[in-house]
This record gives structure tokens, sequence and C-alpha cells, in this order.
């Protein structure tokens, strides 16, 4: 499943690097006023994303529209700082569209901006528990109690508004910080017979966590 | 899936070569080869050598062969022994005026690295040199920093983002991972990457 994960990941890759190229060819020669930004979210990384926001003006210089492919990828156990430590590998991916405001026109001055948007994301993550398992032993069915490993796949939808600031704009460089809140849903599947220590402190940073949400964070990155 | 993956590496590869046409390589007193060196790599038993060159006003080839050998040497892993190779092969776009006028990039692109790590194992009251072949591929996203470039070292500061998946093969009888944390050499997962370059230009 992994593998399938890795390939869809590379085909992700692939059409946004080509989509970087194609935007060369349409470099501004005013350096204050950008129209394409790659920007760094490495926040992410906490929850093993790796996540690339691809900015990109509109028609008027003030209306953004913000693509933001992530991809989730670990293949050990997981820390315990932020949800449960009984995960012993993630793999998926996710998509957020994002729209953008900047209040003023004007781009010397144009420093604050709102941003509104969602996005879908899937998650695999995998567990280490116990079990109730049925097998067959001479023609007698028995069952034991097995330590195996077993998937969990998510399904989330998440919607979001912040209001943000550029910290750092110089000609070809900025860097945000962004607040809000959100709302995500987590559609969860898991399969029968495992015991699911479910955390009784999940939070806003786990997966599983459903429900309104602060957002926030750095975006770091190059504009032209 | 994998065909569609090498229709748009085709699609991303034509639309590179296109993007370069209409440029042309202008130096204005900048240099547009150079060679650096990576020098927290050695905190891996590591010796990374780049190669960067230009392609146009805009865009960077950088190759960032490795070499790893040695006995350990931090207290990240536990091995004997390694000796290893490896290769990062980066474009790097330097937007508006480019290279030297503008300090900021922006580079992607592979990373492959193979390592042969000897390390002890404890067997029936002895302890038994084991060996495992660590195939490592990757993906980084880097932004950085040049200082001015018309100077006789460049320094270069970055960071980024990056993936890697780690294929492992060992004679052990029980497998060591070597991913204690996302610096080893067999960890799969996402990475924070943080670094400097020490660069020599060559003209």
């Amino acid at each position: 499943m992994q593998n399938n994960i890795i390939i869809k990941a590379l085909v992700i890759v692939v059409f946004f690097a080509g989509f970087f190229h194609q935007t060369q060819a349409q470099i501004s020669e005013n350096k204050q006023e950008h129209t394409t930004r790659i920007m760094l979210v490495p926040q992410y990384l906490i929850n093993n994303g790796f996540r690339i926001e691809i900015d990109r003006s509109l028609h008027e210089k003030n209306r953004w529209i913000t693509l933001a492919p992530t991809i989730y990828y670990r293949d050990k156990k997981g820390n315990s700082w932020f949800g449960n430590s009984n995960i012993h590998g993630v793999a998926g991916l996710g998509m957020d569209v994002l729209y953008r405001w900047y209040p003023s026109r004007s781009a010397k001055s144009g420093r604050a901006f709102l941003s509104a948007g969602g996005g879908y994301s899937f998650i695999s993550r995998k567990f280490k528990g116990n079990r109730w398992e049925e097998y067959l032993e001479n023609n007698l069915t028995y069952y034991r109690y097995d330590t195996d490993y077993w998937n969990a796949s998510y399904h989330l939808i998440n919607m979001r508004v912040t209001g943000g600031f550029h910290i750092v704009k110089r000609a070809h460089f900025c860097m945000d910080y962004y607040l809000g809140f959100g709302v995500k849903y987590s559609f969860i599947n898991r399969p029968e017979g495992y015991v699911y220590y479910n955390n009784t402190d999940d939070s806003i940073f786990d997966t599983d966590f459903s429900g309104f949400l602060i957002v926030t964070g750095l975006r770091l990155g190059i504009g032209w | 899936m994998k065909r569609l993956f090498t229709i748009l590496l085709f699609i991303q590869i034509s639309l590179f070569v296109a993007a370069q046409e209409p440029e042309t390589i202008t130096t204005n007193g900048f240099p547009t080869r150079m060679i650096s060196f990576v020098p927290q790599y050695a905190f891996m038993n590591g010796l990374r050598l780049d190669y960067d060159f230009q392609l146009t006003k805009n865009n960077w080839i950088q190759l960032a062969p490795t070499f790893y050998a040695g006995r350990e040497n931090m207290d990240i892993n536990n091995f004997e022994n390694i000796t290893g190779i490896g290769l990062h092969a980066y474009h790097r776009y330097h937007p508006g005026e480019g290279f030297g006028k503008v300090p900021v990039y922006l580079s992607f692109g592979p990373v492959y690295q193979y390592f042969h790590l000897k390390h002890n194992e404890w067997e029936m009251n002895s302890t038994k040199l084991r060996n495992t072949y660590i195939h490592r591929i990757g993906l980084d996203v880097i932004i950085g920093v040049f200082s001015p470039a018309i100077n006789d070292i460049v320094f270069d500061v970055y960071t980024g983002i990056g993936l890697r998946h780690a294929f492992q093969t060992t004679d052990a009888t029980k497998a060591q991972n070597f991913n204690d944390s996302f610096v080893d050499f067999g960890y799969s997962g996402s990475i924070f990457i943080l670094g400097l370059r020490i660069g020599i230009p060559l003209n």
C-alpha cells in the first residue's frame, strides 16, 4: 500500500514541478509584485507532513489562489508529542485549496491578508495492538489473543479561515505568520476485532481529531 | 499509475527545456560554475562536494556526490564501520534578476544514497559482525540564501523539507533498522533540512 502511495506522491510532485517550470516563462519584472510564490510550511513535519504551498496571483494583484499539496510519510514508531504513541507508521496525501485576499491593493503596504478554503486528506496509519484471532486446527476453531500490526485509514475534510501578514517581505523572499480557526472532520475505518486504545487526551494536532480548531503557523518561501 | 508518472515526467522535462529557450547566460561578472563543500556531513562520516553550474540567468544545476567512510564518530548510530555513496541532483531557481543579484533561491530534486553498515550482533554468547545494506531514495525542496556572489568564497545557508524511503537488507538475525531519528541512515519519512555550504567560484 505504501509503495502505491509513494508512486501517487511522485505523480503529484512531478505535476507541480511542471506547473512551476511553466510559470517561469511568466516571470514578473516588478520586484515587489510577485505573481507566484513557492512556500514551505515546516511545522507540518511535526505530523510527518511534507507540505508545499503554491501561491498564484489572480487577475487582480490582491487576490491569490493557493494550492497546498501535502505528503505524509513516516515508516517507524511515532513520537508521543502529539497524539497516539502506538502508531508505527503513517502514509498519506492531501490537498488544500485556499483563496487569499490582500485588503490593500498596494504591493508595498499589502502585508496583511485573509485566506479561506479547505481540503481533503487521506492518511493510513499503522498500529500495533491486540485482537482475538480465529484459527482452524484439526477441524476445530480456536481463538487466541494475538498481537499484530493493523492499519486504520482516515478521510479528513477540513475548512479554515485565517488572517496573516508577511513578517518578512523582500524582493523575492517572504515569511508569513497566520492565525485563524478551522473545522475538521475525520472519517475513520478500522478493522474489526482489534483493541484500539483511544487516547482521552486527543489534541487538535492528532489525526483523529474532529471539531473546531485553531489554525496557526509560519510559511517561508520565495516569489517572483 | 507508473505510466502517468512517466508521462508527467516527460511533460515536465519538455516544459523545462521550453522555459530555457528564450534565455541566455549573462554572467555580469558573477560566477557560472562553483564547487562547494558541506561541512556538516562530516558528523555522519560523510564528505559532500557540490558542483554547481549555470544553465540560464535564473536556472542552475547542482550535483552533489557524497561519500561515506569510516568508523562511527558520533553517538547517533550503533555501527562499527560504514561505506557509502550518494547523489543529490537539484534544479536551482534564482528568481528575478538571477544569481548574483537575487540572493534567495528555490531548489528541488531527487536524492539517492547507498550505505553498507557493519555492526555487531550478540548471538550465542558471542559478538558477530553483521552487514546491513541500505538503498535510500528521496526528494528535497529547499530554499536558501547566498552571501554576495562577488566574493572569492560564497556561503549558502539553506533550509527545507524532504522525503526519504529506505530499502534495507541484512544478514543479521535480528535486523537493526538504523532509523532512530530523521538524521539516521535508514530513516524513512519526512525530514527537516538545514545546512550550510561553502563554495568557491571557478570562474
